[in-house]
């Protein structure tokens, strides 16, 4: 396939940018030479393979790499293929570049040849078969004799050097191939330095146009790169639009889909700036909630990177920002609380987030009690409903069961749940979201998943009936619609309650019947303060009036 | 030859000063204390004899590159200084120079940034209600530049700074409470605390004045796993002046005016951008040719993603430190160049 061969084509190619970076900073070695060569050689074939796209940005990207010819030349004449990383090593410079080059090798080579045949002679003349010429960085070249040989040698011979097992010598013939080798060899560094260096600097002349190619060969990786993951994991071609709608049919979490064995199951979105702009979704912890969020936010963000989405189909907005407030992602380290990190978070969406803003709020408030939480989660999803600056597209994933209350008052807000199925009193996630609001957290069920001990599962499902038994038969009747609207305990503001009347009413009602059930001992608690309070209550002082006043008072303040 | 050292070490405050003798580059003093430390490597001394032992440790030369880059890595600014004449040919001393300076911002070798990574260097400065901030990735020639203005302008700025991740960050002097405030615990970011001392004697060496002297007991801060930190690095407030740096800009594009370039009375991203090329050229040595342009970009033109968001979403690092091929990138990262 075309992509294919491109991109064994690219393959080839050395990071141009980096190279031409280091070419201009005098950092390049050879070997870096040597890569900007073997990068150039695919240029022509690369062009060739986008010759007959019919896609402008393919045309666009082919007319842009510069194929070089005269730096490829340039180098392939100069470098030879494989050159040592220093350039002190020798051999960075190819034969047939320079002529006094070329002379100085033959010359050195000679040299080296008189010394292999002098090895050959010495061994003859002396009869020691284990003679050698060797070379060191200190000594230059000498005969090396083993210690049992060493009163064999000729009596020409120079003691230079005795080690623990061998004798070091010298012949003045021996030295002067020494001579010649060295001195042409210290010829031959100063040569390539010189014309290693007027390679370089005619490369790095060319610096524009390198650049150039290296940002229509990295444009074309990445391109040719997104169509490969798009066509490996069957993503499609997005539609963007300037209007507010998200649809996505059939969206996949992409990373997930990646890593996992089981297949993904996919999930229809639909959201848009009037009815659809507040997607409340409530269900099982574990049943997928923060993958629909993050999974919009991540087909958006591919889209607006260029990129084919994992879904069936999408159509999606320009977004300017993506917001989120996921998870509790404690930031100990630094000496902040969860809930300090969740609000900075949360302040800084409300405060910036705009219509076309997408916003992803992932439980938020849980950093704190159940009242303070749900009472902020509620705020929070009402500002940005209801705040025309910041009233953007939000999913809003919860685990409060009241939110969903705020779905059927405010126009611009839907409820989503995760689906479940439950078989034998087993619990099935089916990770699909439909409308509507789930009916219980299936947390037991989670909990059972997680390999709690069977004796505390047990236990645990006799406390939640109890609780919930409690809450039914002790409360059920007894909270009325005023003492609920009222804010009995005093931990969030009365009037903003009575702003929103029936649906918030409802809700702070059953959350406050969990709570007491839940919370017996604090209610407790509360109550024996009023009585403290009739206690230090002086009557003697009081008028029947105000007595009256009082005993009303603390009729209403009784939980 | 000590005397030599002295004099360059002089010249650049700041640095753990490499110094060439024959095949091995040497530390002394407190550098080789740190050197050692850090690298692992004996500490030894010199002059023994004489009573007053000098710390020394040295690195052989053809290993050099290593332990500069995980100095560097550390958040060391390292000067390397070479023998610039053959000794054969020096009549007593040889002639030693440093040849460049590696810090974490301007590092171009392949060992220190990998080819899959951008290594930033970032300059911010402006007050009140206008910041501006640059960033230059000199191992490819990228430069980009930004301003903010309004209320919230700092806000911007650093929320900027912030998704670029840059290896070190520039700033004048005056600025140090704000960005360190701003800064301070953040990802990716560590301290350098500010040590810029007016009656420094290096000051009056105008080119390396800039270069704040290293604390060594900070360095802790700086090895976050997993993750380059940043490197804050203060400079004198007269290298921000927008009119030299406006001139030094101009010189180095070979162009006549920044119009074209879209920076007319953008002062503070002009004062950024100058700041951060003429630290990368003097740390380096080197006209840096190849950074021949600048892009001037508004946050408003691209879909932004702060820092949290892009934690949360796992776009480019995981979690669960479960690695690449969790995140975003990892998945539909399917090229096969490094610039890919």
């Amino acid at each position: 396939m075309k992509r294919d061969r491109l991109r064994v084509l690219l393959k080839e190619i050395a990071d141009l940018e980096r190279l031409t970076a280091r070419v201009n900073m005098n950092t390049a070695t050879p070997r870096d030479l040597a890569a900007l060569r073997r990068s150039l050689d695919q240029v022509p074939a690369i062009r060739q393979a986008l010759s007959d796209s019919g896609a402008s940005l393919l045309e666009v990207l082919r007319e842009g790499a510069d194929e070089l010819a005269d730096v490829r030349a340039l180098v392939a004449t100069a470098i030879s293929d494989d050159p040592p990383l220093n350039l002190t090593d020798l051999g960075a410079i190819r034969d047939g570049c320079s002529a006094e080059l070329d002379e100085l090798r033959s010359i050195n080579r000679d040299a080296k040849r008189t010394i292999a045949a002098l090895e050959a002679r010495e061994r003859a003349r002396s009869g020691i078969a284990s003679l050698r010429v060797r070379f060191n960085n200190v000594f230059g070249y000498f005969i090396e004799v083993s210690k049992a040989n060493s009163a064999r040698v000729p009596a020409d011979y120079e003691r230079r050097q005795t080690l623990a097992n061998a004798e070091r010598f010298s012949t003045p013939e021996l030295k002067e191939s020494e001579r010649r080798i060295l001195g042409a060899e210290d010829r031959m560094r100063e040569l390539e330095v010189t014309i290693y260096a007027e390679v370089r600097a005619r490369v790095a002349a060319e610096t524009k146009r390198l650049q150039a190619t290296a940002r229509s060969l990295s444009t074309l990786d990445a391109l040719a790169g997104l169509a490969q993951v798009a066509a490996r994991r069957r993503y499609v071609k997005p539609q963007l639009h300037d209007g507010d709608e998200i649809e996505i049919r059939q969206g996949r979490h992409p990373v997930i889909e990646a890593s996992g064995d089981a297949p993904f199951i996919p999930n229809d979105l639909y959201m848009n700036n009037s009815t659809e702009r507040l997607l409340i979704i409530t269900g099982p912890n574990m049943g997928g909630k923060s993958t629909i969020l993050r999974q919009v936010a991540l087909v958006s963000i591919l889209a607006q990177a260029g990129s084919f989405v994992p879904a069936e189909g999408a159509r999606l907005p320009v977004l300017d920002r993506v917001w989120t407030r996921v998870g509790a992602s404690d930031d100990l380290a630094r000496g902040r609380s969860t809930f300090m990190v969740e609000m900075t978070e949360t302040a800084s969406i409300l405060h910036n987030a705009t219509p076309r803003s997408l916003v992803l709020l992932d439980e938020i408030g849980r950093g704190t009690s159940t009242f303070d939480g749900l009472s902020i989660a509620w705020a929070v999803a009402e500002y940005l409903h209801d705040s025309p600056d910041h009233a953007a597209k939000t999913l809003f994933a919860t685990h409060y069961h009241e939110l969903t209350e705020l779905a059927e008052r405010l126009p611009g807000a839907q409820n989503y749940r995760i689906r479940v199925a439950e078989r034998e009193g087993e619990v099935i996630f089916l990770y699909k979201i439909e409308r509507g609001r789930a009916s219980k957290s299936y947390g037991i069920e989670v909990a059972r998943l997680a390999g709690l001990p069977p004796g505390v599962l047990a236990r645990a499902r006799d406390v939640l009936h109890r609780l919930e038994r409690y809450e039914l038969d002790v409360f059920a009747d007894q909270v009325d619609e005023k003492t609920a609207a009222g804010g009995a305990t005093g931990t969030s503001a009365p009037s903003q309650h009575a702003q929103n009347g029936g649906g918030l009413g409802q809700a702070a009602r059953r959350a406050r019947r969990r709570a007491l059930a839940v919370q017996a001992t604090l209610f407790d608690a509360v109550n024996e303060s009023l009585l403290d309070e009739l206690r230090g209550v002086e009557l003697e002082t009081l008028s029947d009036e105000e007595i009256r006043a009082l005993l009303a008072d603390i009729r209403k303040r009784i939980v | 030859m000590l005397r030599q050292y002295q004099e360059l070490k002089r010249q650049h405050p700041g640095t753990l000063l490499f110094f060439r003798l024959g095949d091995f580059y040497e530390l002394f003093f407190d550098d080789a204390v740190t050197g050692a430390r850090e690298l692992e490597i004996t500490l030894t001394a010199r002059h023994k004899e004489r009573g007053t032992p000098i710390p020394m440790c040295g690195v052989p030369h053809h290993a050099v590159s290593n332990y500069i880059a995980r100095l560097v890595r550390k958040g060391y600014r390292v000067a390397v200084c070479e023998q610039t004449e053959e000794p054969s040919q020096a009549k007593k001393l040889v002639r030693r120079e440093v040849v460049r300076v590696i810090t974490p911002g301007t590092a171009i070798d392949p060992l220190l940034v990998d080819s899959r990574e951008c290594a930033y260097l970032s300059a911010v400065c402006g007050a009140g209600d206008s910041f501006g901030a640059a960033f230059l990735d000199l191992s490819t020639g990228e430069f980009r530049a930004t301003e903010a203005r309004g209320a919230d302008a700092w806000e911007r700025v650093r929320a900027d700074i912030e998704s670029y991740a840059p290896r070190e960050l520039l700033f004048p002097a005056s600025l140090a409470p704000l960005v360190r405030e701003g800064f301070e615990g953040r990802a990716r970011t560590a301290t350098l605390p500010l040590a810029v001392d007016a009656e420094d004697p290096a000051r009056e060496t105008a080119r390396t004045s800039n270069v704040v002297p290293f604390p060594r007991a900070a360095q802790a801060e700086y090895s976050r796993p997993g993750s380059c930190p940043t490197s804050l690095t203060p400079i004198d407030d007269w290298l921000w002046e927008p009119l030299s740096c406006a001139t030094l800009l101009l010189e180095q594009f070979g162009a006549r005016t920044l119009e074209g370039y879209g920076l007319t009375d953008k002062t503070d991203a002009v004062a950024a951008a100058g700041a951060c090329l003429r630290y990368a050229r003097e740390t380096q040595r080197e006209s840096a040719a190849h950074v021949n342009d600048i892009t001037f970009f508004e946050a408003q033109d691209t879909l932004v993603l702060d820092a949290v968001t892009v934690r949360n979403l796992e776009l480019v690092e995981s979690q669960s430190q479960a690695g690449r091929a969790h995140t975003l990138l990892g998945v539909i990262d399917e090229t096969v160049t490094g610039m890919g």
